[in-house]
């Protein structure tokens, strides 16, 4: 989720881009996943294979299509990026067909774990894992190496950092590659975890975007915490009342909107 | 707005359909034109049918969620059309079918559509239990014959049934009524805790469960474990609500997407391996479930349906062998099976009142009366109810060597008819 997020974030805090086409990118990420796995049951060739592949498409869509659209607005991004939406699923539909397909989780991942006086399941943790990995790398990249600064720059104000010699055009197809394949990389994540399926992207789409709206955009502090409260918000609402679990979030979510209309840890608009 | 997408490209392909169909109906005139023009007899051989065509709306999701159950059952339809030469009771036998999708609305003009639009002479489909229930009033009015190829809600057999509506598929109720049965007396299993997607098929099924088996002396654990229908997230809370140490095994009702993600989180935790019995309704380890999940398969699962793949009866094995050749090896399911006999049952029907369906009550009596070997066993309507009277078939879900994971025929409960209130 976090992952997903934090992509998502980055590309809509840079590039003012609002890209729908998020969720179709972690779906993209399951399949592929699914695709590897079947030919070579190998989970971690997935793991790599994945977010590379979907950089690459991130980055091809990039130059042909998003890079005319930039200070257009959001109207023709939205329109643009739904379209992508249904391409995707479509061409998933038509390749794999609607059925729901699944994979097994990596070899030592498919038991259970004890701990705390509670039973998990190991891959879960491991979920847990690679998410704080993440966090702590983006984080970390974020705030001390160059690229992190010049992503802050391109965030903090574009003109300025175009005036400071910083090729943007370029910065932005990567950042843009790097937000598919983070998107990558949760797909495949989360596919021994949730089922596969056309339609797993919407789901999981509208969590993100509740997600980056409540930690605040272009913020990955804030796609961390988001996550976290989406996450428990979740879970709790579906134990505790299973039918108002989705609307237990968008309570939330508009609870911290009138608090802090820019997010938690969003800038003032 | 997906779905509106949706629909325009569905209008889109069923406009390129019929142009086809145009063309090949403008060359076939153009042939026999310029046939009788060179002075040419037809000499003997059967001729096609001569009466009115008989138009046929199917109404079925082929989007969204249910889209593959929709396929499924269109696909049936079509193979037995096909194997009596698409006509009965001297009419040509035409399918136009429309998008069911997902939601009564769509649903609503998807019947609209063809029994407006197209004039059908019939209505077959309906996937989900809601749309079917919302169109009753509709069809019932209209008098309009149909054949509900799939939705389980008891009412339709019940309170809301109609003397124009007709069920091919299974009530909710049927499935799970002898599982209750079989798992106090013949297991020996009394104390079992009920696990279901919450809606109204799943609590039809656990409420029909819940009767015999309490009857028979089981007692229900609770509290019951509810997900949400359909649960997108994460099912770890859910199956830590199964009290293994409590109960000797659980009943299920869950399909597809959520049956999938659930046994996956059950067997990853170990919580399936610590239960006496998981058993459920039939759709719970259908092969759809046990192909996307493989080894995480409840071994050993005990479930009711009105079919199983490993049928062993002529009908079946003809039916699965010739399903999978036509469809470019496709493994025929329990919904491919319900349209094959959807179909069967309205030739038999038009061939029993010779092409009349204007009297519109002769011929729902002559549906009524249909009775036949189907691939499921016996089929014939009760007339109690319009709903099928079929052999409920208790399956314990394997791997076989040759056909992977499945479900084998343990004990069946033949003539299974809804009590009808």
């Amino acid at each position: 989720m976090f992952l997903l997020a934090a992509g998502l974030s980055i590309i809509f805090g840079l590039m003012n881009v609002l890209n729908l086409a998020h969720g179709s990118f972690y779906m993209v990420g399951a399949y592929i996943a699914y695709s590897v796995v079947g030919a070579t049951n190998n989970f971690w060739l997935a793991l790599v294979v994945a977010p590379l592949l979907l950089a690459v498409i991130g980055a091809a869509l990039e130059l042909v299509f998003f890079r005319r659209l930039y200070g257009r607005g959001h109207l023709p991004q939205v329109l643009l990026t739904f379209g992508f939406t249904l391409v995707f699923v479509d061409l998933i539909r038509s390749q794999f067909g609607p059925t729901t397909r699944s994979i097994p989780p990596p070899h030592g991942l498919g038991g259970a774990v004890e701990l705390l006086g509670a039973t998990f399941s190991a891959y879960s943790l491991f979920v847990l894992a690679v998410a704080i990995v993440v966090a702590v790398l983006l984080l970390a990249g974020w705030r001390s190496l160059r690229v992190g600064a010049v992503l802050r720059a391109g965030v903090e104000d574009k003109e300025m950092a175009g005036l400071l010699g910083i090729n943007l055009p370029r910065v932005f197809t990567l950042t843009f590659a790097f937000g598919a394949g983070l998107a990558g990389l949760a797909g495949v994540i989360a596919a021994p975890e949730f089922a596969i399926y056309p339609g797993m992207d919407a789901n999981v789409l509208i969590l993100a975007l509740v997600v980056v709206v409540l930690g605040g955009l272009g913020s990955i502090e804030g796609a961390v915490l988001g996550s976290a409260l989406i996450g428990l918000g979740y879970v709790i609402g579906t134990s505790l009342f299973p039918q108002f679990a989705i609307g237990l979030i968008f309570a939330l979510m508009a609870a911290v909107l009138v608090v802090r209309p820019s997010g938690l840890l969003g800038r003032r608009i | 707005m997906a779905d509106e997408f949706q629909r325009y490209l569905d209008r889109r392909l069923a406009d390129r359909l019929d142009r086809r169909d145009f063309l090949q109906l403008g060359l076939t005139v153009a042939g026999a034109a310029a046939f009788v023009a060179c002075g040419g007899t037809t000499s003997g051989g059967p001729s096609g049918p001569t009466g009115p065509e008989f138009k046929l709306g199917v109404v079925l999701p082929y989007s969204g969620v249910y889209a593959e159950l929709g396929n499924s059952i269109t696909n049936g339809m079509r193979m037995y059309f096909d194997s009596v030469g698409n006509q009965a009771g001297n009419r040509k036998i035409t399918i136009i079918t429309a998008d069911e999708q997902v939601n009564l609305a769509d649903a609503v003009a998807a019947t609209k559509k063809v029994v407006e639009q197209d004039g059908v002479d019939m209505v077959a489909g309906y996937v989900s239990s809601p749309n079917a229930a919302g169109n009753r009033n509709y069809l019932d009015g209209l008098k309009m014959p149909t054949l509900i190829a799939n939705a389980g809600v008891n009412s339709l057999s019940r309170a809301a049934r109609s003397p124009f509506i007709y069920r091919t598929s299974f009530s909710n109720w049927q499935p799970a009524h002898p599982v209750g049965t079989y798992v106090a007396e013949k297991l020996g299993k009394k104390r079992i805790q009920l696990v279901y997607a919450k809606y109204g098929a799943g609590l039809e099924s656990v409420a029909s469960f819940k009767e015999t088996f309490t009857a028979s002396g089981g007692t229900i654990v609770g509290p019951d474990v509810a997900t949400p229908f359909p649960n997108n997230g994460d099912q770890t809370p859910f199956v830590q609500a199964i009290q293994t140490d409590k109960i000797d095994g659980i009943y299920s009702f869950m399909s597809g997407t959520d049956a999938v993600t659930f046994l996956k989180k059950a067997a990853e935790l170990g919580t399936l391996s610590k239960l006496g019995v998981v058993s459920g309704a039939g759709f719970f380890v259908e092969q759809d479930v046990l192909a996307a999940i493989t080894d995480a398969a409840p071994n050993g699962a005990i479930t009711g349906l009105h079919w199983a793949l490993t049928l062993t009866n002529k009908e079946n094995q003809d039916f699965i062998s010739k399903y999978s050749k036509k469809f470019s090896g496709r493994q025929a399911d329990v919904f491919a099976v319900q349209g094959f006999d959807t179909a069967r049952v309205i030739v038999d029907a038009l061939n029993a009142v010779k092409g009349n369906t204007d009297n519109k009550e002769g011929f729902m009596a002559a549906i009524a009366n249909v009775s036949f070997k189907s691939p499921r066993g016996d089929f014939k309507f009760d007339a109690n109810t319009n709903n099928v009277i079929q052999t409920i078939y208790i399956r314990k879900t394997v791997k076989d060597p040759k056909l992977g994971w499945t479900n084998q025929v343990i004990d069946q409960y033949p003539g299974v008819a809804d009590p009808g209130k």
